[in-house]
């Protein structure tokens, strides 16, 4: 297989001369005839439709608003942080009960939905330690924070202390230790090297955002998300977990002399790895399930709903269904659509059981995909089992899963967060962010989570020229963030201060202007996601007084657009095949038996696993454990990433793509308002922030029953064209938003159906972003 | 047997075991051991018989002496920066001082035990993030400013250099690659010979030492009146039979193209275990310990352009290096150690026929090439071949000598060295290939995402420009420093040279007079009698180096190597005893509360026995306080003349004579017996006399 991929590597990819601008349409015409189903995708249509579409609607779609028949109990009607801060504050619910609520959720979500939103579920015990921790707060009045005593979730790749002191996204890559029996090695790595006695030491490795938001703001974490292997995918298929593990994350499997059986178990539990499913089309049954509920139909209160909800809440029946015979049908349903048919050691008995359900198999699969980096983090929004979850956000990881998912992906301006204890995929780019239910949330998880940074930012400064210190300030890069960003900060705080007179209360974004970018709409936008783009910008615009501003090819290019997907892919492999050096199995990575490889080749379809005979027995060692313990997905990408930085493709690949970045980034950058006034003060053509489509797509439908790939005709690069609309924000380092955006004026739409909607800004302009992106949320 | 393991023990003391299933290519040929004689400049090779001059850098047939090829070397240094943390984590390095006491014993005698200076970034563990250390910047300006340095950069950036090796962490090394720390620095030099020369005899005593410290003092190569000065003064002290070196003794240049800051790697060191099963096989099982400690400290490498010509020239401007980074205390030089290590890079020019073919005609080419082109190669340079990790400047001859007949004779036979990438074994004296140019690794050299340039911005330096910072931060040079020292404090200008050369001597010398100084005004002892610098120095120069000198022999034990090196090593700064010790002691002295024999019991003790404790507790301790009151010293006296033992010795005073000396040399004895040896001297024989002298007119007066 690596062969196959250096080959196909080889052929795709060609030197070409060193003129840097062809270098620039070479490189964009390499990575799009590899991802043949994105070649026509990226199109631009000649006029912004949009814009077109939406002075056309502009009435109706207020109109429609109210006509549309109101639904059963939307998935959005989602319980918000402020009202179970609300409820915790007067303790009219207990943040163990909240806690113990999300909890069942969670399990019910992985046992009876199949989810595999999580890695790891805390045990309800640690759960209720924390919360029960919070609720004292809350009841001496010391609430930390918003956050203090609500459940949350963070992505398998932060580092959070005692629960998760290794920070992995796929069960194969860590070495763990064979020996359960000496003290926890990875404890006396990670913890301070001049401890003696790190068994009383609290400090664990811990990342800063996970320190932040569970020690500073006092959330009670629920448990780890699951993730696409080292954020690679976009579809949540390669999680590199697969269902033996799941529950039992570090499993590893022990050797074996010489048995190529466990070889073969090894590369299996990596081929068959589960899916993150969508709970969205659950969702949408458990809530019609929920409306015949007698007492919700009466009872209008929310507060009085969510109460009632928690507390009758079990792991059973977290949903609180009345009808349990609906819901056991519907669980079955669940159990037949998540089995996989294809698997290895299929010798369950429920494949009996599912056999009684021939009726499924005439229906389409309802399985759909979360999308993905952080899909576990956006499921286990959407399920509900968490009011927060922390993710990261490469090319889109946040915002893609969020849109499918119907909820709100934030990511940050680049280096905002403190990338200390992440892992890294494409250090560059990889922002920390989170997922919450609505924009309202993100707003209160911004301030709770960035309030405590520009706090200890003045500390910072005294220290840093004495020397530094370690603990205060562990990523350069963020560093780098915050001192553009003060002088930013202070413009827009300016900006923002002499136009609050002229400010209408009714028309909240009365001095916001609002980019409609040309070189975003592309011919292959559905009809439905260019509707609601335009809806949303009708409503911006009549509801909340701003001013839309179409942004002509001559500010933003389309050109460089079109090119940033390729330059993405160059610049993200080149840095994850260096971040991945690491897993070599000297201290990371799969801990290989070579034993238990060694007679491979003699069985059928593992050829390719046997290592070359010219490689020294180190080498050996190293390419058995990164070829057995990466995904294909991961290799892909390791192999593409090292064939960039070879010296004959350096400067035709990376350099021209580095070019590209800088040549997207500096175009948008142009195009906001902030810049403008270092540029004169002209600003009639320049924006606050701009409005785009998160997805050109509707969550893609899983199917188990089609074997290890689960989509008929799934080419594995086809999934890189996912992220046209959310690179070119990525490479720029832009703060960006995803707001679901339910068009409801379309009656007959599927359940996959879902609309993302990404405000993205000036770097620093997080505020705005987030005003623009509430009255998306609020209006919709 | 097939195995390979390499797994991480859990315990703090975690050692990685890699069981190679063979011995590493390399060295698995058999090695024939030759050692090279030390004397010898000719070494015999192949069929043709060459020899090598390491002085003229000529390679001629043994025979004829036919010159054939001359040499051409440039060097890459990497020296670890002597820093307490690591180059991006705050994790310890061997340079850290644990505790507030500026020394404890940094002699090396604390090296910690394995993977336990480490920091989770220092293991590449996923997440951890590099934050530069400061000192670093700091100490890596410093020694690229000594090194003469035209540019250092207010922008360089790091990079990522590829490869996987198991002490290499992250499968990468942070480096510098396109955009370095400074570039074009110049270092003048004299060849290796003529500091063997001068080093010669001056092992033992403090004048001699003077000399020699005075000769390789010379830091500032600009200097060059001073240097003809010192070198006329060495030439005349030492012997003149040395009269062919005279034609060397002018500095050599060295041009360097670039410094850069970088990442050291982990340590790896290989045992190989051969068993006997029972049916006759057998199997050989190397075994890779590897250790992180190393991982992570902070590198300069420093690239000289291709401008030696000779081993000696070789040696001798790595020594003159090491002198330079030591004096601007940026790395402590210990090549022992592995402070401060040396790749060559050795190839040979044919020596053109119709040249004169001696080797001043090298020299003035040397000369010319310095106006030409960047890299100014002879013609018919032959491929470069790099010799790695050269720990001492007999393995940079060694490997030099080698390399030079190798590849002669290789050329002889029309069988011209491709590049390649070699090591020197030691014991066998040879070089040993590890990487032809098919092998040739790419380093896939990427931009370093996780750290942001290195600007020397006011915030980077604390000091508003570079002009300042170095202002601010460079230590006198050792000129500046003697005349300082005569000057303010009225040295000798012998103990001044020598003080000087030293850095931390300064600083210990200063502060130690300061001490001693502040101590006497507290007590109010206007007694000016005694020069507190002139005794300081005294003790500084005698006394505390000679303790150190010990030490580092006894340290050394029969290693050979290793004793030259530590003696070629000696500083201030391994001292034991700080500045406020040595200033108290001093301080007793001058106010007479201990004798000089005294101070220097009490000064071995504090550098040896007892760390921590002030001189003055070890004096209590010890009884040692210096008598001098009159009064007691004349009840001492009366005592002793009076003891009842003594009746036979005081009659005989009595009766006087030509013996009385004899018997008052006796009481003299007797009374310094009985005051333990506290007595002072002086006052103790006034004390005496006069009781003796009451003795007789006691007597005199009673018989009248």
């Amino acid at each position: 297989m690596m062969m196959r991929h250096c080959q196909l590597l080889q052929s795709s990819i060609r030197s070409v001369n060193h003129h840097h601008h062809r270098h620039c349409r070479q490189l964009l015409s390499i990575t799009i005839r590899s991802c043949a189903s994105s070649n026509n995708l990226i199109q631009k249509h000649p006029h912004c439709k949009a814009i077109h579409i939406a002075k056309q609607q502009q009435c109706r779609s207020i109109t429609n608003q109210q006509a549309s028949p109101s639904p059963p109990i939307q998935h959005h009607q989602r319980l918000t942080i402020s009202r179970a801060a609300h409820l915790l504050n007067s303790l009219q619910l207990s943040s163990q009960q909240l806690c113990q609520h999300a909890h069942n959720l969670a399990t019910f979500g992985e046992h009876s939905l199949h989810l595999n939103a999580y890695v790891k579920l805390l045990p309800l015990d640690d759960v209720l330690q924390q919360a029960q921790l919070s609720q004292d707060r809350i009841t001496n009045g010391q609430r930390k924070s918003w956050l203090d005593g609500i459940p949350v979730t963070v992505k398998a790749n932060v580092a959070v202390g005692r629960w998760w002191m290794m920070p992995s996204s796929s069960s194969a890559i860590l070495m763990e230790e064979r020996d359960n029996n000496d003290t926890n090695g990875t404890a006396t790595i990670g913890g301070d090297c001049n401890n003696n006695d790190i068994e009383e030491a609290e400090e664990v490795y811990e990342s800063d955002i996970a320190k932040k938001l569970l020690k500073e703001c006092g959330a009670v974490l629920i448990g780890i998300t699951n993730m696409d292997e080292f954020g690679m995918g976009s579809l949540g298929l390669n999680s590199g977990i697969s269902s033996q593990d799941s529950g039992n994350h570090n499993h590893v499997i022990g050797s074996s002399n010489g048995d190529s059986k466990q070889a073969q178990l090894y590369l299996d539990k990596k081929r068959y790895a589960n899916p993150i499913y969508n709970p969205l089309p659950w969702m949408h049954r458990l809530s019609m399930l929920q409306s015949q509920n007698q007492h919700y139909n009466n009872n209008d209160d929310p507060d009085q709903y969510w109460i009632e909800q928690i507390q009758n809440s079990t792991v059973q029946n977290p949903h609180g269904i009345s009808d349990e015979d609906a819901l056991e049908e519907l669980l079955d349903e669940v159990r037949y659509w998540t089995q996989q048919q294809t698997h290895h050691d299929d010798d369950n008995s429920t494949n009996t059981k599912a056999s009684s359900h021939d009726d499924y198999s005439a229906t389409t699969s309802p399985l759909l995909s979360s999308g993905g980096s952080s899909s576990g983090a956006a499921v286990t929004i959407a399920h509900g089992s968490s009011l927060l979850s922390i993710g990261t956000d490469t090319g889109g990881s946040l915002r893609l899963p969020a849109a499918w998912t119907s909820t709100v992906g934030f990511k940050p301006t680049y280096g905002t967060f403190s990338r200390y204890g992440v892992v890294s995929y494409a250090s560059s780019l990889d922002t920390v962010g989170f997922v919450t239910g609505s924009v309202e949330c993100a707003r209160i998880g911004w301030d709770c989570l960035s309030g405590s940074d520009r706090r200890s930012k003045s500390n910072d400064d005294d220290d840093e020229r004495s020397c530094v210190d370690f603990n205060k300030s562990r990523d350069a890069t963020a560093r780098v963030y915050h001192d553009d960003r003060s002088c930013e900060l202070l413009t827009s705080q300016q900006h923002q201060q002499q136009e609050q007179p002229t400010t209408d209360t009714t028309k909240p974004l009365a001095n916001i202007r609002i980019g409609i970018p040309n070189a975003f709409s592309l011919h292959e936008t559905p009809p439905l996601i260019a509707n609601a783009w335009s809806a949303a910008a009708n409503t911006l615009q009549n509801i909340g007084g701003a001013t839309l501003v179409p942004i002509p090819e001559s500010v933003v290019s389309s050109e460089w657009i079109k090119l940033s997907c390729a330059a993405y892919y160059v610049l993200a492999c080149a840095e994850a095949s260096s971040n991945l050096s690491r897993y070599d199995g000297v201290r990371f990575g799969l801990d290989v038996d070579l034993n238990d490889f060694a007679n491979l080749d003699n069985v059928q379809g593992y050829e390719e696993y046997h290592p070359l005979s010219n490689m020294t027995a180190l080498e050996e060692k190293i390419s058995t454990t990164r070829v057995s313990g990466f995904g294909d997905e991961v290799q892909r990408r390791v192999l593409a990433g090292t064939s960039v930085l070879s010296s004959d493709r350096f400067h035709t690949h990376y350099e021209a793509a580095a070019v590209v970045r800088a040549k997207v980034s500096q175009s948008i950058e142009r195009a906001f308002r902030s810049t403008a006034i270092n540029n004169g003060g002209v600003d009639d053509d320049k924006v606050d922030v701009m409005l785009v489509p998160t997805a050109l797509s509707f969550p893609c439908t899983l199917n188990p029953h089609l074997g290890d790939r689960m989509m008929e005709d799934m080419d594995p690069t086809a999934a890189f064209g996912n992220d046209v609309m959310t690179i070119p924000i990525s490479l720029g380092g832009f703060p960006s938003i995803s707001v679901p955006h339910d068009n409801n004026d379309n009656l007959d739409r599927r359940e996959k159906d879902v609309v993302g909607l990404q405000v993205f800004g000036m770097r620093g302009s997080e505020d705005i972003v987030l005003q623009v992106a509430n009255a998306i949320n609020s209006s919709s | 047997e097939i195995g390979i393991k390499i797994m991480m023990l859990s315990t703090a003391k975690s050692i990685i075991h890699c069981y190679w299933r063979s011995l590493p290519r390399s060295s698995s040929s058999s090695l024939s051991v030759r050692l090279l004689s030390s004397s010898a400049a000719s070494s015999q090779h192949h069929e043709q018989a060459l020899s090598y001059n390491r002085d003229t850098g000529i390679i001629s047939d043994a025979q004829s002496m036919q010159p054939l090829y001359q040499t051409i070397i440039g060097i890459e240094i990497h020296a670890q920066l002597a820093i307490p943390t690591k180059l991006f984590s705050s994790a310890p390095t061997k340079h850290h001082h644990h505790d507030g006491n500026n020394k404890t014993s940094s002699v090396s005698s604390t090296a910690s035990s394995s993977n336990t200076n480490v920091h989770p970034f220092d293991l590449a563990y996923p997440g951890t993030l590099p934050t530069l250390s400061h000192a670093a910047i700091k100490s890596s300006i410093l020694s690229a400013a000594s090194l003469n340095c035209q540019h250092i950069h207010r922008y360089s950036k790091f990079e990522r250099k590829h490869y996987f090796y198991a002490d290499l962490p992250h499968g990468y090394q942070i480096t510098q690659q396109r955009w370095p720390l400074a570039s074009e620095g110049v270092v003048l030099f004299l060849p290796y010979s003529n500091l063997q020369n001068q080093q010669q005899g001056s092992d033992n005593d403090a004048s001699k030492k003077k000399k020699k410290k005075r000769r390789r003092g010379r830091d500032d190569g600009d200097n060059a009146q001073e240097d003809e000065n010192s070198t006329s003064k060495d030439d005349s002290a030492s012997s003149s039979s040395k009269q062919q070196q005279q034609h060397s003794i002018e500095p050599v240049q060295l041009r360097i193209e670039r410094i850069q800051l970088e990442q050291d790697t982990g340590k790896t060191t290989t045992h190989t275990t051969t068993t006997n099963s029972n049916n006759n096989k057998t199997t050989t099982t190397t075994t890779a310990h590897i250790n992180y400690n190393r991982a992570g400290c902070a590198l300069i490498e420093i690239v000289s352009y291709p401008d030696l010509r000779t081993a000696h020239e070789a040696a001798g401007v790595v020594e003159m290096i090491r002198k330079v980074l030591k004096h601007v205390g940026s790395c402590d030089g210990k090549m022992e150690e592995g402070s401060l290590r040396c790749d060559l890079n050795v190839s040979i020019a044919p020596v053109s026929s119709n040249d004169d073919t001696t080797s001043s005609s090298f020299d003035n080419n040397n000369d010319d090439e310095q106006s030409n082109d960047k890299y100014n190669l002879p013609p018919g340079n032959g491929h470069r071949v790099e010799v790695k990790n050269l720990n001492s400047l007999r393995q940079i001859i060694a490997a030099t000598e080698y390399e030079a007949i190798r590849q002669s004779s290789l050329a002889i036979q029309h069988n011209h060295t491709g590049r390649e990438t070699r090591t020197f074994d030691p014991l066998g004296g040879k070089t040993i290939c590890i990487r032809a140019k098919g092998d040739a690794i790419d380093y896939r050299f990427m931009p370093e995402p996780d750290l942001p340039p290195l600007i020397l911005d006011e915030t980077t330096l604390g000091s508003k420009s570079l002009e300042e910072f170095l202002e601010r931060y460079m230590p006198e040079s050792a000129e500046d420093a003697t005349a300082r020292l005569l000057e303010e404090y009225g040295l000798g200008e012998s103990v001044a040279v020598l003080i000087a050369s030293d850095p931390p001597a300064i600083v210990l010398f200063e502060d130690a007079v300061s001490v001693a100084k502040a101590e006497l005004e507290q007590e109010d002892n206007d007694d000016d009698s005694v020069d507190v610098s002139a005794v300081v120095a005294n003790f500084l120069c005698n006394d505390l180096y000679a303790l150190i000198k010990k030490s580092a022999i006894e340290e050394a034990g029969d290693d050979e190597d290793k004793r030259a090196t530590l003696l070629n090593s000696i500083s201030v700064d391994q001292s034991t005893v700080a500045s406020q010790r040595l200033g108290l002691l001093i301080a007793m002295i001058a106010n007479g509360t201990l004798t000089t024999s005294m101070a220097k019991k009490i000064l071995s003790i504090m550098y040896k026995d007892d760390l921590t404790s002030s001189p003055r507790d070890i004096a209590t301790r010890n009884g040692w306080e210096v008598i001098s009151d009159m009064n007691v010293l004349v009840q001492l006296c009366t005592d002793v003349v009076h003891d009842p033992k003594n009746t036979k010795q005081l009659e005989q005073y009595k009766q006087g004579g030509k013996n009385t000396w004899k018997i008052e040399k006796f009481f003299v004895g007797k009374v310094m017996a009985q005051s333990n040896g506290n007595a002072h001297p002086e006052k103790m024989k006034e004390a005496l006399a006069s009781v003796l002298e009451k003795v007789v007119s006691d007597q005199t007066s009673s018989t009248s």
